[in-house]
Formats: C-alpha cells, sequence, structure tokens
C-alpha cells in the first residue's frame, strides 16, 4: 500500500486547483488556445488523482514492475514528452502557414507595384 | 492558343551575375515571361534584375532556396503560365538549353531535368560529392523504379499539373531530391536531357565539405519521408 501524508495530498490539491485555475484564465484573456490546453488539463486531472487515489500510482508500478518513485517520474516524463511533441507539432504547422503567408505578402507586394507603375 | 511559359530564378545576392542570366534568357526564349525571385539579399539583386527586364518578387527575408522556388511556382500557379522553368541565378545553368527542356515536356512527360550525368559530360565531381551523387542517383533509381542519374540538378522545365503539385507542396532545403519523389509519387512522370553546365569559376557552392554529411543525411531521411507521406 502506498500510503500519503494528508498535508502532501492537501498540498497536490492546491497545486492542482491552481494549476487548473492558471490554464482557465489563460484561456479566458485569449492568451492560451484551448486546443493546446487540453493537454495541460489532462496533466493537472492526472496529478489530482494521483494525489487523490496514490494506489493508482500503485498499480502502475506493479504493472511496469517500477519503484513507486521511479513509476512517478516516469509517469511526469511521459507527460513532458506528449507536451513536447505538441509543441513541435504547433510549430510545424506555424512553419508552414508563415511560409505560405510570406509567399503571398511577397507576391501581393509585387501586384501592388505593378499598379503603381505608371503604364 | 498561346503557351504561357514563366522562368523562375531564385536569387540570393546574385547582384554580379543576374543581370547575364536575364538577358541571355531574354535573347534565347524570347517568348517567356521571366521571374526573379529574390531570396532576401542584401545587395542590389532586386534592383539588377528589374533593370534588365525581369519580373521581380522580394522576399521579405532569407527564406531559403526550396521556399524562394516555391514562391515562383504559386506564382505561376496564380497567374496561369502552362510552363515554367527553374533556372539557377549563378549562370551556372546553360539558358540556351532551356527550348529544349520546354520540348520535352509532352506525351505525359510532367518534368523535363537538364541532367549532367545521363551522357558523360565535361563535370568529374570531387570524390565525395561523386559518391553522394551516386548514393542519391541509387536512392531515387529504387523508389521510382527506373534509372534516374542527376537527382540534384535545380535546372528544371515543369508543365501545369507539376507547377499546381509543387506550389502545393515543395520541400524547404535541399529540395531537389525531395522533389522528384513527391512528383512521382503523385503519378507525374520525368524525364532527364543531357545538358552541358558551366561551373563556377569563382564563389563557393552553397553545400560546404562539412556541411555535406548533414546535406546527405537530412536529404536521404527526407526521401524517406517522403516516400510514406500521404498523395495530394
Amino acid at each position: 500500500m502506498l500510503e500519503i501524508a494528508t498535508h502532501l495530498r492537501v498540498i497536490i490539491g492546491i497545486l492542482c486547483f491552481t494549476l487548473v485555475g492558471i490554464i482557465v484564465e489563460l484561456i479566458r484573456q485569449d492568451r492560451l488556445k484551448e486546443h493546446y490546453a487540453i493537454i495541460w488539463l489532462l496533466t493537472a486531472v492526472s496529478i489530482f488523482i494521483f494525489g487523490i487515489w496514490p494506489n493508482s500510482l500503485n498499480m502502475i508500478s506493479r504493472i511496469v514492475r517500477l519503484h513507486h518513485l521511479t513509476t512517478l517520474f516516469m509517469v511526469a516524463f511521459l507527460f513532458l514528452l506528449a507536451i513536447v511533441l505538441h509543441f513541435t507539432l504547433a510549430i510545424s504547422q506555424l512553419f508552414d502557414r508563415n511560409k505560405r503567408l510570406t509567399q503571398e505578402v511577397a507576391w501581393l507586394r509585387f501586384e501592388l507595384e505593378q499598379m503603381r507603375e505608371p503604364k | 492558343m498561346i503557351r504561357k511559359t514563366l522562368i523562375i530564378i531564385p536569387a540570393y545576392n546574385e547582384e554580379g551575375s543576374i543581370a547575364r542570366v536575364v538577358s541571355n534568357i531574354r535573347q534565347q526564349v524570347a517568348d517567356a515571361d521571366i521571374l526573379v525571385v529574390n531570396d532576401g539579399s542584401r545587395d542590389r539583386t532586386a534592383r539588377v534584375a528589374r533593370e534588365s527586364g525581369a519580373m521581380v518578387v522580394s522576399l521579405p527575408y532569407n527564406m531559403g532556396i526550396g521556399s524562394a522556388v516555391q514562391s515562383g511556382f504559386l506564382f505561376a500557379k496564380e497567374k496561369g503560365y502552362h510552363f515554367a522553368v527553374q533556372v539557377d541565378g549563378d549562370g551556372q545553368h546553360p539558358t540556351s538549353e532551356i527550348p529544349r527542356l520546354l520540348a520535352a515536356l509532352q506525351n505525359g512527360v510532367e518534368v523535363a531535368i537538364g541532367s549532367r550525368f545521363v551522357q558523360p559530360t565535361k563535370y568529374r565531381p570531387p570524390f565525395l560529392r561523386g559518391l553522394g551523387i551516386k548514393v542519391f542517383s541509387c536512392l531515387v533509381s529504387l523508389i521510382v523504379g527506373k534509372r534516374v542519374y542527376d537527382t540534384t540538378s535545380g535546372f528544371r522545365a515543369i508543365s501545369r499539373k507539376g507547377i499546381i503539385l509543387l506550389a502545393e507542396t515543395y520541400p524547404h532545403d535541399y529540395p531537389e531530391v525531395e522533389a522528384l519523389i513527391t512528383l512521382h509519387r503523385n503519378g507525374m512522370r520525368f524525364i532527364e536531357i543531357p545538358v552541358e553546365m558551366n561551373y563556377r569559376q569563382e564563389g563557393i557552392s552553397s553545400i560546404s565539405a562539412t556541411a555535406g554529411a548533414y546535406y546527405m543525411l537530412k536529404v536521404s531521411l527526407a526521401v524517406l519521408v517522403a516516400v510514406i507521406k500521404r498523395r495530394k
């Protein structure tokens, strides 16, 4: 049985609610796109689950046969990996759009110069 | 019906050679429009090109050869050109061969490549580069299912169908090899036309020896990715 002290659970609970609060506020202020917020919300929820119900971590430990602290790190690592992959996807998409935008701007500027030129 | 042809010349800091390239093309391919894609040059490339009679599209910053050439395809697509020819701005491509490349675009051939290695030419690449050229040639030949000799030549004529495809998807850096796979995967046929190139007397190649290894790795990977990419 994996035991987590009550005060630690409270801290974890506060941490999760703070994280969720920050994310919701960022979305509300239009500084974070909902699309990218989902993975952060998932992260907060999982931390919350591990905090409230530490045995879930214990179960994972048994499945992957690792010490539960190592399991915690593994789970955290997987989440960070997912977030980084998510960022890379976002950057790739931005790169493509930025490229097309730049090409269109150059083309439109050419058109504009053509129109301005006295015939 | 008038067949419109656009010559696309990507140029980055080519004020020394661009005027000659443009004026050569104007003489040799009189009925074609010439577009210089000024890829964020810091010298007078745009002005020199305009003064020598080309249309000039200036990218706001240096985007790299792939994106510059693609800007040209985008232009050709939007303006309804039937054919496009990409020619380097440094004068190493024999512009007098453009009509031959264009003439090859028939009977379902969508791309004609000005090729250095179909027939023995004067070009003798240094050892390592020669090796790289062979590796790519084998790799592409294997994927395409027919012998392709010069996969890195950037001297190409492209039909309307190819223009529309490449305006949509064109590799960003070191684009030549990967573009062949993209064309093949989308059912476009290409052929090689032997040409003799003018080799640089001065200046340095865009690929230095140290960058060579990276180039090989990047392009090989890009080719493999291009093979598994979804068709457009």
